[in-house]
């Protein structure tokens, strides 16, 4: 049980109130402000009732103190679903060991050996100073050809890591990447491409920084290296949010068609996805049958053959539906940890080839019979189990090697998608306070509402789920008016060394108010550049062709009064 | 659950009516404020400071014992020198257990608790790392506790591991096996020497200190200046993120410029329920109910000391401590929070007592059947969640109403 069943207003604290300290991004609080618990659920000022429950009646936590992302939504207690909610949830929160029993099978290359590293406080990331693979880094290293050999934020993965680069591995293997190579510079921007002075008209002064991230070929135990085949820039890309995912899973497909088409008369989207002239999703947005294999919908209806689903979630809106969404692909190769839907491993073909060339790896697994890798106990043999066991394309349990088995059972990974389903949205706070009903109005006023849309409703919420757990349920939410804050739509912001890829989808804003609350960090953007909310929206100004520049603009001249509003409405919802 | 959420609502409204008459509340948010504010700064130094210097001092004098068993050598320790460690590390696992009632802060914002804390231990992973001569020799002397601290991975790491070398099922480690080779199955193949294992403990023993160290440090600006020293030596924050407060120093001026906290209604309900609640939460559904609803002995914590029920009334004590203003408090201080539960006629209070002694009863009631992972699907397990979960509502229902008052 973990819903706190009460209206007590914001401790989160800082949230609610006043002034910026500079670019500390920590609040002043104010003297004699009287709760906000006596007004949730009342329409106040320009809110509606149901604006203090983000996620609809049943998606939404009261409990707004540390520890609120961890709650439930109510339907999960509505359900019956408590129990496997809580055995996903240690399935998040554990560290995963290479075979102690209940979270075994990590490696032999792994990203992190805990979700919670990557979700310190399951918030956002924290922004790192040195890459080191340990609590608080929700740091992925983004490693790609540039498009422009230089330092395009544009061009394909390299082939020779993982594209979600792995620097830990498990005895005896070396990990693809040494981190400790990686140099990870905080650069202060000196002047926006815009235009925009750094100072607003009253005179008060931001300062922006951005990362610049090198890995030294050495760097790369592959054989090839990504340097052999090409140039190479990198990036790094911080973990999202992770509450209220189940909410936008229920957001219908025909509801954000409609967004699509109102920003299309305006905007140029992303061609993969949106198909101008016919005014209709382009095949890119589709998430097929043949990546998603046999499923089910929640009414029980079969999804064979011919199923597609809309690209909804990442940054770059790789995935469609939740269940095999960012964490349903995580919690495998992250951890590289097999389950009976997933039987390959999340390597690449250069690192096992390295591996398998490795005299220190040979000696360790020669000097240990047990080893799955030994073969026939010989340098050869080693080589050859080494290099075919490792290789993506190897099934784990059904080689002439050796044969693997599971290491999440069917159960675990069920739970798992229940509890993160089941991840509710802490309340609104402070709706009752003017500066916040101000903040409303500037925002929607100067456009920011124009991409980070209030709200939606879901529909029948008819989910799809795979056929490993088809005839389970997770949690539903039906016929709710949600306010994640976002279109679901990908823009450009064209920031210095952005994005990889240039499109990012809009982040939504709900909850992000009590990151501070939750894991003593305010991040944000995907990169973690954004040390408060005001640098997060300058940087949508920091280039005049941004799709947020204009409404950056409109902040810019705004009075320090209505600044401050947008802050604690942002910091509110 | 529902349920819950639609009283929180329902509440709402009748806390609007009550509220009218505005010059009356005035007056008596003033003197609750002052009451409440008299109730943190007596729950602040003499529950958290405290817990937290207790922990501090008894995980440095585990790894100091540590430090001087490994260098007298397994040959020539004896057992009531490895007993008294393990005396020492149960008085250190205790002050942990009750320090759970107030995690928010340092121990979650810097990963403290997942450090320290988490399980399960990957034990055929300590067999290859310990197997390792020089890895072995990588954790001996003063510069082992960086490397175990960088190098071995929280999976290796905190309690758990200092555990499985000090005990096996629920028993001392006996000095007989310490000079021997350790023979846990997952060590089957490989030969790791009592020695080795005492190093290895040692430096997990110093980072365990480092990490107990800064959770002082983290809360209490007048921490022992050698603790603060050693933070510094460690290079990690020690403040508030963007800010150069204490987390004590932040609690203590709320309702003031510069605290997260904005009023001390707030601030007692985020004791009760980010503290209080999320732990009683944490023992009932989590740490009893995965492994009795989940019918898994896996998914028990401590299974080497078999300390497990220990661990949960230690638990429920650290409830009863921030409720009673004091570390040890066995009755309510006068400035307390339930005191101030009291004086403003919460006709709960009561029920808030009668359920936080029904858990600790209830606990002990199994610790008399046996070890957790012995009888964790035995139906005084059940019955103990079920009070504990009892007394969380108790928990929300009081914060609840502070924050209408």
């Amino acid at each position: 049980m973990q819903i706190k069943g009460f209206g007590i207003a914001l401790l989160g604290l800082a949230v609610a109130v006043g002034c910026t300290d500079g670019n500390s991004g920590f609040k002043e609080s104010v003297k004699n402000r009287e709760p906000d618990a006596k007004y949730v659920g009342q329409a106040v000022g320009n809110f509606s009732a149901d604006e203090w429950y983000p996620g609809g009646q049943l998606g939404t936590t009261d409990n707004v103190t540390a520890g609120c992302y961890e709650d439930e939504t109510p339907a999960v207690e509505k359900q019956g679903l408590m129990t496997a909610f809580n055995l996903g949830q240690a399935a998040f929160e554990r560290k995963y060991t290479t075979s102690t029993a209940p979270f075994k099978g990590l490696g032999p290359a792994y990203v992190r050996s805990s979700c919670l590293d990557c979700h310190p406080g399951y918030g956002h990331g924290k922004r790192q100073y040195q890459y080191r693979a340990e609590f608080g880094n929700g740091y992925l290293l983004v490693i790609y050809h540039p498009v422009d050999d230089q330092n395009s934020d544009d061009g394909p993965y390299v082939a020779e890591v993982t594209g979600m680069p792995q620097t830990k591995a498990t005895y005896p293997f070396l990990p693809p990447i040494d981190e400790e190579q990686i140099d990870i510079q905080w650069k202060n921007v000196t002047e926006m491409e815009s235009g925009l002075p750094m100072q607003f008209p009253d005179g008060e002064e931001y300062s922006l920084i951005y990362p610049e991230v090198n890995i030294p070929e050495s760097a790369f135990n592959t054989s090839p290296t990504p340097y052999q085949t090409g140039a190479v820039a990198f990036r790094l890309e911080s973990t999202i949010g992770i509450i209220g995912s189940g909410l936008l899973d229920a957001i219908p497909e025909d509801s954000i068609r409609e967004q699509y088409r109102s920003e299309a008369r305006f905007v140029d989207l992303n061609p993969a996805f949106w198909d101008k002239d016919a005014n209709d999703f382009a095949a890119g947005a589709w998430y097929g049958y043949e990546k998603l294999g046999e499923g089910r919908y929640a009414d029980g209806t079969p999804a064979s053959t011919g199923t597609k689903l809309l690209k909804r979630f990442t940054y770059a809106m790789t995935r469609a539906t939740l269940q095999d969404g960012a964490g349903a692909n995580a919690i495998w190769n992250i951890t590289n940890v097999s389950r009976s839907d997933r039987p390959y491993l999340y390597t690449t073909k250069a690192w096992a080839k390295a591996m398998s060339e490795n005299a220190q790896v040979i000696a360790a697994i020669k000097a240990d019979p047990s080893s799955p890798y030994y073969a026939n106990g010989t340098d050869e043999g080693i080589k050859d189990a080494v290099l075919n066991l490792l290789d993506p394309s190897t099934n784990q349990f059904d080689n002439q090697w050796h044969n693997f088995t599971p290491e999440m059972s069917d159960d675990q990974y069920y739970n798992f998608m229940v509890w993160h389903r089941g991840l509710s949205i802490p309340r609104a706070r402070n709706l009752n306070r003017k500066e916040v009903q101000l903040g409303k109005e500037v925002f929607n006023r100067i456009g920011c509402a124009t991409c980070h849309r209030p709200s939606w409703k879901t529909g029948s919420d008819n989910y799809w789920k795979p056929a490993i757990y088809a005839d389970k349920e997770l949690p539903r939410y039906q016929d709710q008016t949600i306010w994640p804050y976002t279109d679901m739509i990908q823009h450009r912001l064209y920031m210095k060394n952005g994005i990889h890829g240039s499109w990012c989808r809009t982040t939504p804003l709900w909850g992000r108010g009590l990151s501070r609350t939750n894991t003593g960090a305010e991040d944000r953007l995907h990169d973690n550049r954004a040390r408060n909310v005001i640098e997060a929206i300058m940087w949508h100004g920091y280039s005049d062709k941004s799709e947020g520049y204009r409404a950056t603009k409109n902040f810019y001249n705004l009075s320090k009064e209505e600044r401050d509003a947008v802050v604690e409405f942002i910091n509110s919802i | 659950m529902k349920n819950k959420f639609i009283l929180g609502m329902a509440v709402a409204a009748l806390a609007l009516t009550a509220c009218n008459d505005d010059e009356k509340k005035s007056e008596n948010t003033v003197t609750l404020d002052n009451d409440i504010k008299a109730a943190v700064e007596q729950y602040v130094p003499n529950v958290i400071y405290t817990t937290y210097n207790d922990l501090a001092k008894e995980s440095n004098e585990l790894y100091e014992l540590l430090a001087a068993a490994t260098e007298k050598g397994v040959d020539a320790l004896t057992q009531d020198e490895i007993d008294a460690i393990c005396a020492k590390f149960l008085q250190a696992r205790q002050s942990w257990e009750e320090s759970e009632a107030f995690l928010f802060g340092a121990a979650t914002d810097f990963g403290i608790d997942p450090h320290i804390d988490t399980w399960p231990l990957d034990v055929p992973s300590l067999a290859t790392a310990l197997s390792n001569t020089e890895q072995v020799e990588s954790l001996e002397g003063e510069d082992g506790i960086a490397y175990a601290s960088a190098k071995l991975g929280a999976e290796l790491l905190g309690f758990h591991g200092i555990e499985f070398i000090l005990f096996r099922n629920g028993q001392n480690r006996t000095v007989e096996a310490l000079r021997g080779n350790e023979d846990d199955e997952a060590f089957n193949g490989k030969t790791v020497t009592g020695a080795q294992e005492l190093i290895y403990a040692t430096a997990v023993a110093g980072d365990l200190r480092d990490n107990c160290f800064r959770l002082s440090v983290s809360w209490n600006p007048d921490a022992p200046e050698a603790w603060q020293d050693r933070c510094e030596e460690l290079e990690v924050p020690v403040s508030m993120t963007g800010s150069d407060k204490t987390y004590g120093e932040n609690m203590l001026g709320a309702a003031k410029a510069g605290s997260t906290y904005a009023t001390w209604q707030e601030t007692m309900s985020y004791i009760l329920v980010a503290g209080c609640s999320n732990i009683c939460n944490e023992v009932a559904n989590v740490k009893m109910g995965n492994a009795h609803n989940g019918g898994d002995e896996n998914y028990i914590e401590s299974p080497y000391s078999k300390k497990s029920f220990q661990d949960f009334i230690d638990n429920i004590l650290s409830i009863q401590y921030s409720l009673y203003g004091k570390a040890g408090a066995t009755t309510p201080e006068s400035n307390s929070i339930i005191n101030v539960l009291k004086s403003y006629n919460y006709n709960g209070v009561t029920n808030l007592q009668d359920k936080l002694k029904a858990s600790v009863d209830a606990l002990k009631a199994c610790q008399n059947e046996g070890a957790f992972v012995d009888i964790y699907d035995n139906n005084l397990v059940k019955v103990a969640m079920d009070v504990i979960n009892e007394l969380d509502e108790e928990l929300n229902k009081a914060a609840q109403w502070i924050v209408k008052q």
